[in-house]
């Protein structure tokens, strides 16, 4: 609320020049100091979210996703070397596995140094660490019975494979629901400020340039002077600076939209795809080691290529088309191999998963995996691509706002006070 | 009227006798099944519309086994072969079929998976260690029995129980569906019943101590046993399982069959060489006798 005694000064300098000039200096200030706190606040808060997008959540997501297929992956070479016996394809798996529960260890390390939920994000991480030290064991409990010929080991095995699906994978999901959660959160409040920031730095130049544009008419009509070149200036920096913002944080918005909604979710699908491979191809052989007994192994198989099948076909980046070729060869096999085992033929079966001699199987699975493997770098690259694109659209434009707005300030100060100072004489 | 009673009495003491001496002699009961003819057919030469002749020309005989009981049904994994007492009877009926023992699809079945799967026809036999009874015999035949069984316990080396009697409020393992798992119950109430999918299921459970104690046939917690040297059988067994071999209601001339090849593997010395191989470590033992409804 404005005093009286404050209207009144201010009735009685609008009814003087130089008291229009000082008020039209002093409008330009307070609108330049908008215009700088609206462009600061918006591309900080833009910069935050792109960080929180593509730094924090992101992130924590593709490690739980990561995770989860090196689970699968242990699981799936677990049940392998499990199936070979004492064939050197058993040799060779066990060596895989090793060499993946280390990655393992590795991930849940990194994931472990960016816990952003606190005990929402360190319970289930630390259930699966915990799990995966009892996972391992039954793994070897398998392992040591099956060398000595025990049938025993296919039981541990089992345990293990029912604990890695019944208790660590939702782990990683609880995870991945967290930071999914804020992901789309921060998304959903991005896109909703952005537009409101934009709105905010739009209005504010534009007040600027209203009250820099009626002062540029001023003097020239009221003083007939020529046009003042430093608010010529002040008010070509207020132009460049809002359609400079506008146009950057409009692509900005567009980047961060094209990586959350295309590349992210494409990199997903393809690590859920490579997940559903390797759960797959552990079907495969806890069907064989189940001897014909194994139906439900089957159609556990059958859900998870259809998984694959529709994360392929449903991905915007990668190449779809190689992955389901892939998909056909492997399935194609895979079915060669189930009736193998039902018409009798075990050894065939079992050599023919493994890779023992004819390796033709065993490279369907390797094709189709270097294929869904290629895919998630793709998504991934374009996501990285997206981001270093929404990043560097608005580089250093806060500063730039603070910077810009402060020679605003001083070129309307340099254009304004000399002809305030003419009427002092 | 005395002499009434004493022929009344006698009378009773005689039926008591002649059930209490071998199958051979007994009166037709649960275990009876249909009697093989005189001779069997030679290999590669079943009668025409009999099952065997849709067998034979099928080119191998599908049979359901267990897959993971120790020296009855198990896959050796360092051969990858199926391996046991079940799988070399399996072998046997086979052989008598085509002359081959190879001749043979191997199907593992669970112990709740056996009736389905030869209601199904999606076995012509199944092998593994079923246990003959009434109720059993309502959905499918039975061959004769070709093992006599009985019921007992496995603890840890460290336990002081003696019998299924002194189980009272401890966890008892047995696969759902199993014989075994009634059994438990009905010997000690009070005893906790823990059920699993495999026989070696329970074996896990029992060397996390998550349960106290395995129960069912001898022979397969000989082989439990035998794969956990903490591990003891203890008690007398407290049922008796007659063990054959199921087939499909719809199919008794390939029961008649499998009597036929059974009678011979009996009499000719091959069960006893199976048996010794499998279970000798267990004592000698004579294959029982076959009783027949008809």
């Amino acid at each position: 609320m404005q005093s009286p005694n404050n209207s009144g000064k201010i009735k009685g300098m609008m009814g003087t020049t130089p008291g229009k000039l000082r008020l039209g200096m002093f409008a330009i200030f307070i609108l330049a100091i908008c215009f700088a706190i609206a462009g600061y606040v918006g591309v900080s808060g833009a910069r935050s979210s792109v960080n929180t997008i593509a730094r924090d959540a992101v992130p924590s997501i593709v490690t739980a996703q990561s995770v989860r297929v090196k689970l699968l992956q242990m699981d799936s070479l677990a049940s392998q070397e499990f199936l070979a016996g004492g064939a050197d394809s058993g040799a060779q798996a066990r060596v895989k596995y090793e060499a993946v529960r280390k990655e393992l260890g590795e991930q849940l390390t990194v994931a472990a140094k960016n816990i952003s939920f606190g005990r929402d994000e360190q319970t289930p991480l630390e259930t699966l660490m915990d799990k995966v030290q009892a996972y391992n064991g039954l793994v070897e409990a398998a392992r040591a019975n099956n060398r000595q010929g025990f049938p025993v080991g296919a039981a541990y095995l089992r345990m293990a494979s029912t604990m890695l699906h019944n208790d660590m994978l939702p782990q990683t999901q609880a995870i991945d629901q967290l930071n999914v959660k804020q992901l789309e959160s921060e998304y959903a409040s991005f896109k909703s400020a952005s537009v409101i920031h934009i709105g905010m730095i739009a209005a504010s130049g534009l007040a600027l340039l209203v009250v820099l544009g009626y002062m540029q008419f001023f003097i020239s009509k009221k003083m007939r002077r020529s046009f003042s070149l430093p608010l010529l200036a002040a008010s070509a920096v207020v132009v460049a600076l809002t359609a400079y913002s506008i146009v950057g944080m409009t692509l900005q918005r567009s980047n961060l939209g094209e990586a959350k909604e295309t590349s992210f979710v494409s990199a997903y699908n393809w690590l859920e795809a490579r997940g559903a491979a390797y759960d797959a191809k552990t079907d495969q052989s806890l069907f064989l080691i189940a001897l014909g007994a194994g139906a439900k192994y089957e159609e556990s198989a059958k859900v998870k290529v259809e998984k694959l099948a529709d994360a392929a076909q449903q991905n915007a980046q990668g190449d779809s088309a190689a992955a389901i070729a892939a998909l056909r060869a492997y399935v194609q096999q895979d079915e060669r191999i189930r009736s193998y085992d039902k018409s009798g033929k075990r050894a065939e079966a079992v050599n023919l998963a493994l890779g023992n001699g004819t390796k033709e199987a065993q490279k369907t699975f390797d094709d189709l995996n270097q294929v869904l493997t290629a895919n998630l770098k793709t998504a991934t690259s374009s996501f990285e691509a997206s981001i270093a694109s929404a990043e560097s659209n608005i580089n250093l434009l806060d500063l730039a706002f603070i910077i810009l707005s402060l020679a605003v300030v001083a070129l309307a100060y340099f254009g304004l006070t000399p002809r305030i100072n003419e009427y002092r004489a | 009227m005395k002499t009434f009673t004493r022929l009344l009495v006698a009378a009773c003491a005689a039926a008591i006798l002649a059930t209490s001496l071998s199958p051979a002699f007994a009166a037709p009961d649960a275990t009876s099944s249909l009697r093989p003819a005189a001779s069997l057919p030679r290999p590669m030469a079943m009668p025409d519309g009999s099952t065997m002749k849709k067998i034979q020309d099928r080119g191998r005989l599908i049979v359901g086994v267990s897959q993971d009981k120790y020296a009855i049904g198990f896959l050796n994994p360092l051969t990858n072969e199926l391996e046991g007492f079940d799988i070399e009877m399996a072998k046997a009926m086979a052989k008598a079929i085509f002359g081959n023992e190879n001749k043979l699809q191997i199907v593992a079945v669970s112990s709740a998976e056996r009736i389905p799967l030869i209601k199904a026809g999606k076995v012509d036999m199944v092998i593994s260690t079923f246990t003959i009874n009434a109720k059993r015999k309502e959905e499918i035949n039975f061959s004769e029995v070709y093992y006599m069984s009985g019921q007992k316990i496995l603890v840890h080396k460290d336990s002081a129980a003696k019998s299924i009697a002194d189980m009272s409020g401890q966890r008892v393992c047995a696969p759902v569906g199993s014989t075994s798992a009634k059994n438990i119950l009905t010997a000690n109430p009070a005893a906790k019943l823990v059920e699993t999918i495999e026989f070696t299921d329970c074996l896990v459970l029992f060397q996390m101590r998550q349960v106290e104690a395995i129960s069912t046939d001898d022979v397969i917690l000989a082989g439990l046993a035998k794969q956990d040297p903490f591990a003891k059988v203890i008690g007398s067994g407290f049922t008796a399982e007659p063990y054959g071999i199921g087939m499909s209601k719809d199919q008794p001339d390939l029961v008649r069959f499998a009597n036929g090849v059974l009678v011979q593997m009996k009499s000719d010395g091959t069960w006893k060489r199976i048996y010794d191989k499998w279970f000798g470590a267990m004592g000698a033992a004579e294959p029982p006798r076959g009783t027949y409804v008809d």
